[in-house]
Formats: structure tokens, sequence, C-alpha cells
């Protein structure tokens, strides 16, 4: 089933990972047909309960390989010569294995190995169609925002709630999302069972989804049966049993994902920087993950959840967006049967507390210590004076060169050119309140220090003397414009593009004018941006990784070093 | 689990967001079930998945497939040539992947890094990937953009070589072996090298992880880009789809352009490799930095083509791929001895693997819970499904 889900959800989408070229290519390499996929559903279709055991039975009786991985320290790992050398080292003056630079490989003895060949132009690429955004309400006020789109006979929907993680209080980090995933573990009328085998039965998925800014129960219908999962969805949102057995239950499993956060890097990394940056007691200073912390968890009752889903989702927080390939009228009617009488109870509406302002943090580095680490996780951030709805298309522009695509000043040099790190790069974290600079590089252990000191000098370089340059802008422009068509192929993509306009307070049309406002840009209109909005006095860094390796490494950056453990 | 490798680190985001959806027939009239009409069923609508293609083969040997799909002026060129990781020399273990990231440093004829001309013309969807069986390269592009891409792609399918330098490759082993310390540095991050060591005996092709060993890679010269190109990046070794905005016609004379100077490459024979079963039961306990006890259940299991894969994959979803599936009924929802359970047929060229994974609930007992999962698998095994719908579900 997984295997059939996977492959009919890549059918919207000409490539990438699994798309529709996926599937006729693998096929014509395995078994010598491009239509493998399809016999392989269809057989899929076709096993019995009687195929099921016979399988079973010959397969599985086999000896197995049993494995237990218990909690303990790890066995040595095998390091790369270079690595094995510099920890030996004292000085760290590149790779062991040298580079011969400019040394070629010689060319393929063919005829055709020295051709001369001339890249062909590129014809003109027309700007972005984007979909036309129809609007219209419930009768009890609901906003229904929608984009029709009649490739696919599915229907995505957002039923999206102004909450996210940002609505948890500081004492009860964790209880939103705890809230949202118990909507789908039994109402009123059904079990949790019940709800798991009504989407297999329709075809359906139905997702509770807490990004820090807005919360969702997020569908996507076969058309032909829109309406019982319809019927589902609103059974799910309105009418939640929160059994107490369901609450333990998720309880332990909210409780283990914030236990497995806890050995990850990147857990550890997004568990730390927030509230060093946006303070502990700011909405946004929680894990973005949503699992909040054990303290909350562990503490939580059932009448609390039971407050959180009255203040939170309820129609006077809602908005329905949706991209499918029926009339707007057509799923209003849909949704007015299941939505239109529904009114807020009488308890008050969640607020969120974004008065709170986030400290005035100050450069440091801080090391949160994970034994037996190959790589030390770095993860830095600074609050940013901006909010997402303001205009911070220049600023984002700039984080762009900085390290915001592969070929970005920090990921071709901590990657491509020293060879560090798998991957590295910044970005703008853009919320609906204040938003955040934030830099990821997964570095080898014995580059931590030097890592962060190429970061910290990129940083300056931007906002110093080395603005963008002419070829960096082009890029930019060129890949803003030109990118529009393939990035909203999908109907999930519209649907995407549908929620953060509204969450940054976008006009419809953005994507059909933002060509035009690139093609406008210049060097210094980026540079000023980001100059504004970024300052190295407040970047905190954090870095996950084995403190007897790096800590002498951090020391002496011109940073002071504190330590952290995350909870 | 493991891992698919790629060159790039970032997957799109729409990728991760994106739900279940599915591609039927389109020109069929929208219709909505109202609460009384019988619901279309998952297998109703597998039934309708059509992907109409359009075959045709150079004379060097190079196999084209092409699926027009005109909903947007965007076309997806994707190249999968049939070698993996499970192809290497021995000794040469994660090369079948370290080439892949030589292929995005630049060819003779477009010199630099891939994805400059990439980010010129507005590509999404790229990246490279490897696994055990094949290697593959992928980018949707504009339309006005296609005959670039089809140069990139053919030039680096035969004319590589002379802008592979030691400088690259130094630095790109220095990149893998950062991949491979990124995926290891995770909890459960060794787990797959001890899986594949004890299904698979010495000398197995499946043996290895594609992302290999850190003194192989070491060890990779540009001799071994040279003889890898040569053996493995042949026209007739490969599989080139066009997909989107674009007919057969169309493709064709586009295809012969590009790619029909390239001369063929040797005859290749992927690796064989038969599904090995254990003399006896291996039971292994590893200690990791992990905050739960997991309990793994493996077997080597026919492969893709085999008559039975299917079968097995039901029976993976059967017995923990779905969140009403019997391990997650037991053990999960009724004992509550566990947080989260899996099973999954991942199924290969050659051979498959079977997996059932269980995350021990932190205080539970796990030898109990390692008792009551042999004892549900044993059970299903010995009176299968009670009953399943024609989806494949339990």
């Amino acid at each position: 089933m997984t295997e059939v889900a996977g492959r009919i959800r890549g059918l919207e989408q000409v490539g990438g990972f699994g798309g529709k070229a996926t599937a006729l290519a693998e096929g014509a390499l395995y078994a010598d047909d491009p239509e493998f996929y399809r016999k392989r559903l269809l057989a899929l279709g076709r096993v019995t309960p009687a195929d099921v055991q016979h399988v079973l039975r010959k397969w599985l009786t086999r000896p197995v390989y049993a494995l237990t991985v218990v909690p303990g320290e790890r066995g040595p790992y095998e390091e790369a010569a270079a690595a094995r050398a510099s920890a030996t080292e004292t000085a760290t003056s590149g790779r062991a294995t040298a580079a011969k630079p400019g040394e070629p490989a010689t060319a393929r003895a063919t005829a055709a190995a020295r051709t001369e060949r001339k890249p062909p132009s590129v014809g003109q690429i027309a700007d972005l169609d984007f979909p036309e955004v129809e609007r219209t309400r419930l009768s009890n006020g609901i906003e229904v925002v929608y984009a029709r789109r009649q490739t696919v006979p599915v229907i995505r929907l957002a039923a999206e709630f102004n909450a996210g993680v940002a609505a948890d209080p500081p004492n009860a980090a964790g209880v939103q999302s705890l809230m949202l995933r118990l909507l789908l573990e039994g109402t009123t009328s059904r079990s949790s069972v019940q709800i798991a085998e009504e989407q297999e039965r329709l075809g359906a998925q139905i997702q509770p989804a807490a990004s820090r800014d807005r919360s969702a129960l997020l569908m996507t219908a076969m058309t032909p049966n829109l309406g019982p999962s319809l019927d589902l969805l609103a059974d799910i949102i309105r009418n939640p049993a929160f059994a107490p057995a369901e609450v333990e239950r998720l309880r332990a499993q909210q409780l283990a994902l914030i236990a497995e956060e806890l050995t990850q890097p990147a857990g550890l990394a997004q568990r730390a920087l927030p509230p060093l940056i946006y303070g502990p007691e700011h909405p946004y200073g929680h894990p973005p993950s949503g699992t909040g912390r054990e303290a909350s968890i562990k503490a939580v009752r059932r009448e609390n959840l039971v407050r959180v889903h009255q203040a939170w989702i309820r129609p006077d927080t809602a908005t329905i967006f949706a991209v499918g390939d029926i009339p707007l009228s057509s799923l209003v009617a849909e949704l007015e049967r299941r939505f239109g009488d529904w009114r807020p109870p009488a308890a008050p509406k969640g607020e969120k507390r974004f008065a709170v302002e986030p400290p005035a943090a100050r450069a440091r580095i801080v090391l949160v210590d994970r034994p037996q680490s190959p790589q030390s996780y770095i993860y830095a951030g600074q609050v940013l004076p901006v909010r997402g709805s303001d205009d911070t298309l220049d600023l984002r522009a700039a984080n762009e060169v900085l390290g915001g695509n592969f070929l970005s000043r920090i990921n071709m040099d901590l990657r491509e050119t020293k060879g560090w790190s798998y991957g590295a790069r910044s970005s703008v974290d853009l919320l609906e309140d204040r938003s955040s600079l934030l830099l990821t590089a997964p570095v080898q252990a014995d580059k931590t220090g030097p890592a962060v000191q190429a970061l910290v000098t990129h940083v300056r370089d931007m906002l110093g003397g080395r603005g963008i340059t002419p070829v960096e802008l082009q890029q930019v422009i060129n890949a803003n414009t030109r990118q529009l068509a393939g990035q909203f192929e999908t109907s999930a993509a519209v649907l995407g593009a549908l929620r953060s306009n509204a969450l940054y307070r976008r006009p419809d049309d953005y994507w059909e004018k933002v060509a035009d406002r690139y093609r406008g840009m210049t060097a210094q209109q980026l540079d000023a941006a980001a100059r504004a909005a970024i300052d190295p006095a407040r970047i905190v860094w954090v870095v996950v990784g084995d403190a007897s390796k790096v800590r002498g490494q951090l020391e002496g950056l011109g940073l002071p070093v504190e330590t952290a453990r995350p909870d | 689990m493991r891992r698919l490798l790629m060159v790039l680190s970032m997957v799109p985001s729409m990728l991760v967001a994106a739900g279940a959806t599915s591609v039927v027939d389109a020109r069929e009239t929208p219709r909505v079930a109202t609460a009384s009409s019988v619901p279309a069923t998952v297998a109703d609508l597998v039934r309708k998945v059509d992907i109409p293609y359009t075959r045709f083969t150079l004379a060097n040997g190079l196999r084209v497939l092409v699926h027009e799909d005109r909903k947007a002026p965007v076309v997806a060129v994707s190249v999968w040539y049939n070698v993996g990781s499970k192809d290497e020399p021995p000794g040469r273990t994660g090369f079948a992947h370290l080439f892949e990231h030589l292929m995005f440093n630049g060819s003779e004829n477009a010199p630099g890094d891939y994805f400059e001309p990439l980010r010129e013309v507005g590509a999404t969807d790229f990246n490279g990937t490897t696994w055990f069986d094949r290697t593959n390269y992928f980018q949707t592009v504009p339309r006005p953009a296609l005959e670039r891409v089809l140069f990139l792609e053919s030039d680096r399918m035969g004319h590589l070589l002379g802008a592979v330098s030691q400088e690259t490759l130094t630095n790109q082993v220095g990149v893998v072996q950062n991949e491979k310390r990124q995926g290891d540095n995770q909890p459960f991050g060794l787990v797959e090298y001890a899986q594949l060591a004890a299904l698979f005996p010495e000398g197995h092709p499946y043996r290895h992880a594609t992302i290999g060993s850190m003194a192989d890679l070491d060890a990779a010269s540009l001799d071994d880009v040279r003889s890898w190109f040569r053996a493995k990046y042949g026209p007739n070794n490969a599989v080139l789809v066009l997909a989107g905005d674009i007919s057969a016609d169309e493709a064709r004379p586009l295809v012969e352009k590009y790619f029909g100077h390239i001369p063929r490459g040797p005859e290749n024979r992927p690796a064989m490799a038969p599904v090995p079963t254990l003399p006896a039961p291996v039971t292994e306990v590893m200690k990791d930095r992990v905050a739960n006890t997991r309990l793994y259940r493996n077997w080597a299991v026919p492969g893709l083509l085999d008559s039975e894969s299917a079968a097995l994959t039901v029976a993976a979803g059967v017995l923990g791929g779905l969140s009403s599936s019997r391990l997650d009924n037991e053990l999960v929802r009724k004992d509550q001895t566990a947080v989260r359970v899996s099973a999954e047929n991942q199924a290969f060229h050659r051979v498959g693997i079977f997996e059932v994974q269980v995350d021990v609930k932190p205080g539970a007992d796990a030898d109990a819970v390692a008792r009551r999962l042999d004892a549900i698998i044993a059970d299903l095994i010995a009176r299968g499904p009670t009953a399943m719908r024609s989806s494949g579900s339990s």
C-alpha cells in the first residue's frame, strides 16, 4: 500500500524523485518494460490473502536476522585517512591526500571525445500563468480560497487555523501538536482504527500539521469520494473524543519523539537555538518541530487538550484553502453541508503572545556536547527586524547569494572548495511575526572551528566589502524568473502558495508579478536589504558535536564559548 | 532503513509536504459522491493509472522514452544508467555514488559546476541519485531550455573525462565522506552496515552499503574514474526519459542531434545476485546513542522482478505498513509497549529486503516485546490475513 500510494502520489509530476519519468525509467531499466510500474500496481491489487500467507510461509519461516539496538556507547568509528591524520596533527592544513590541481584525466580515446560542441541558446521563457484564485465564504463566515486545476481528479484541501506551534504558552510547549494529532485518534462516533480504515477505503489522506504560525488538517481526496471524505474530515475537526486511553498513547509517542530529537544532531540544535535567540517566553522560542518539552507533555491533562481545541480549532480562526478539478460552487456546496452550521464555542478565542520582545542576543558560541559525533552540526541564528508581511524579496534574494542555494558562497566554499560538508546553507525563516536568519552546516568534526570561522567571514564579507556581484545578481534573476512554471507544476505547490500568500498577506497575483520585481533588482538594493537586517553581533552559534574534539577549536575564534544541554 | 544517496542534500520541500494524490484518466468528468453513493476504491483508481509513452532506440543503443503532458510548459529530462553500488568491484565500495558526484563538476564542453547552467535556465526538481542498482540524473526545465539540457546531459555522457581533475576528485571524496558521516552521525546510523553484512555473504553484490567505506573512498583514483566511465556510461547502458511539454515527433530529432554521435560502450551486464538464506538465525545486539530500544527482523527475499515480490509487499503492509496494520493494532494500540512499528519490503533489482521494526516504548520490557513481536509474525504466517480489501490492506 505504501508502494501504491507513493507511486500514485508521484504521478502528478513529470520529473523529480518519484514522478512519471521515474515510473517509466525504472521499468525500462530493470524489466526492459516501461509499463512495469503499471503491471506492478495491478499485481499488488490482485494479491489475495492466500498469496500473502504463501509468501510469508515460504520466506519468513527461514532463519531471521534479529538485531536489537539498545541505548549505550557506540563502538569505534572507522574514519577517513585525512581525518585520522588531522586528529594526530596539531596543524590542520588541508587534507592529507593532497590535491594535484589541474591534472586532467585523459579523455576517452574515441573519435567523439574531442569534438568541439557549443551549448545551444535558450529560447524566450514565458512568465508564469498562476491559476486564478477564487474566494467565497461559508454561511458562518469561514473563508474559502480556491484555485481550479483540472489535470487530476483530486481535491487537495487545507482546513487551516490561526494557531500553530506559536499558540502554546511557555509552560505548555507541544500541547497544540498533541491536540492536533489526537484529532485523528477518535471522534465521538468513530474510533482511531475506524478513522484509519475509512481513509484507506476512500483513498483519502488526512494529516494534522502544525507550522510555527498555523495549525491545519490537510486532506487529499479523490474527487469522486469528496463527500464522504469531507464527512470524515468534519467529524475529525469538530467532534474529537480525546479518549483518555488515546491521550496516554499519544502522550507516550510524543515523549518518545522528544527523546529522539534529543539524540539527533539537528534535533538537538533546533531545540537549543530558538530560546537562545527568541527567548523562552516568546511564541517562537519553542522547538519548531512542535513536539514541545518533556515537562509540559508529561503534565498536560485531558481537560487542557479540550480547552486548547476550543480556543484554537474553531470557525472564527479557520480558513479553508483548496485546489481541485471541480467548480468552486460544487466544492462550497459540499463544505457548507459539513461546516456551514459550525458556531464558535463560548470559550474565548486563543491569542498569541507576540508582544513579548526577543532579547538582545549577543554573538557567542553555544556548545552542545554530543559524544562520538564524527560531524559537528553548526546551527546559527539571528532574529531579524522583519515580519512575514513585510516586503522581504530583496533580503531573500541576498540570502540566496549568501547561502540560499547550491551555488551560494557558503556552499561553494564549505562543500565544493573545502570538502568539509555535504551541504551548508543559510535561510530566511519567514514567519508571520519576527523572522530569523538561520545558518546550517554539518561539518566533519576536525574542521568545526575553521568552519564556524569561514561562516562568520562569509556573513561579514557580504555585509562589508564583498557585496553582491553582477554575476551573482544575474543568477538570482535568471533562476527566479524562469523556474516559476516548474515550481508550480503540482496542485500541492499551488495550495502551498495560496496558504503562504495568506500568511504573508501577499496579493493573489504575487507569483505572477514577482518575475518583474526580480528583473528590476540591483545589487545595491540587495546589499542594502542584507545590511539593514543581518547583524553578526547578534548571531548565536549553536554547535552540536563531540566537545572533547571541538571545544579547543572553538576557543580562540573571538567569540565567547558557552555550553548548553537542551531539553 | 537503507539510504538512497543523492548529490544534493536539499530535498524539494514540495515532496516532503505532498500528500497522496493520483493521476487517473483526467478526461473523466468530475463527479462528487454523495453520502449514499459507493466510494471509488483505491484499486479502481489504480486500474486507471496510465502514462502513455513512445519508445525509440538510437543506433548507439540509447533507449528513449517520451511521455507527452502539456499541463505546464516544462519538460522533465531524466537519464538512468544501469549501474549501481552492487556493480562495484572489491575494494571500491562507494564508487558508483562518488562517480555520480563527479558528473556534476563539469564536462569537456560545459566546464564548471553543472548547477550553474541549470540555475540559469530556471530548472527545478534536479538531483542525481545512486542506489544498489542504478545511478540517475534528473531535472525539470522550461520547454525553451530543453535543448540546453540535452546538450548538458549528452556532454557528460559522451565527453566527461577531459574535465575531471585530481583536484575535483579529492574534493568530492571529501564531500562524499561527509555525506557518509552525516548519515552515520544519526541515531541508528550504523544499522544498515550491520544488516547488509549479516544478510548477505562475503562477496555478495548487495553486502555493502551504497555509501561505501571510508578506506575505499580514500582509495578512489582517476584510473577508477576512467574505467568506470568507459565501462558503464555508454549510451547503450542508459535510458533517457523526456516527460512533459513535448511530443515524440519533436523529441526524436533533438535526441539524435545531441546524443546520436556518442559511441556505444561495451555491453553491460549488471551483477547477478542470488537470494541468500541464512544457515541459522542470527541474533545481534548493537549499542548506540539512541533514545529507545529498537527491534529489527530482517530477511533477504526475492527482488522486484520475481512473481512473489508483490505479495511480499502486501504482506509487509498487512503486518506493519498501515496505521491499522497488525503490529500497530497489537503493539502500539492494544499493548502500548511500542511507540512506532513498521514493516516494509524493499524490492531491488536482484533481491529484496523484508524488514520489520519496532520502537520499544521507554520503560517497557524489550525482551517481552520481542517475544510478542515474534508471536504476532508467527500468527500471521500460520493463519494468514483475516480479510483484505482490494487495495491490499489487512
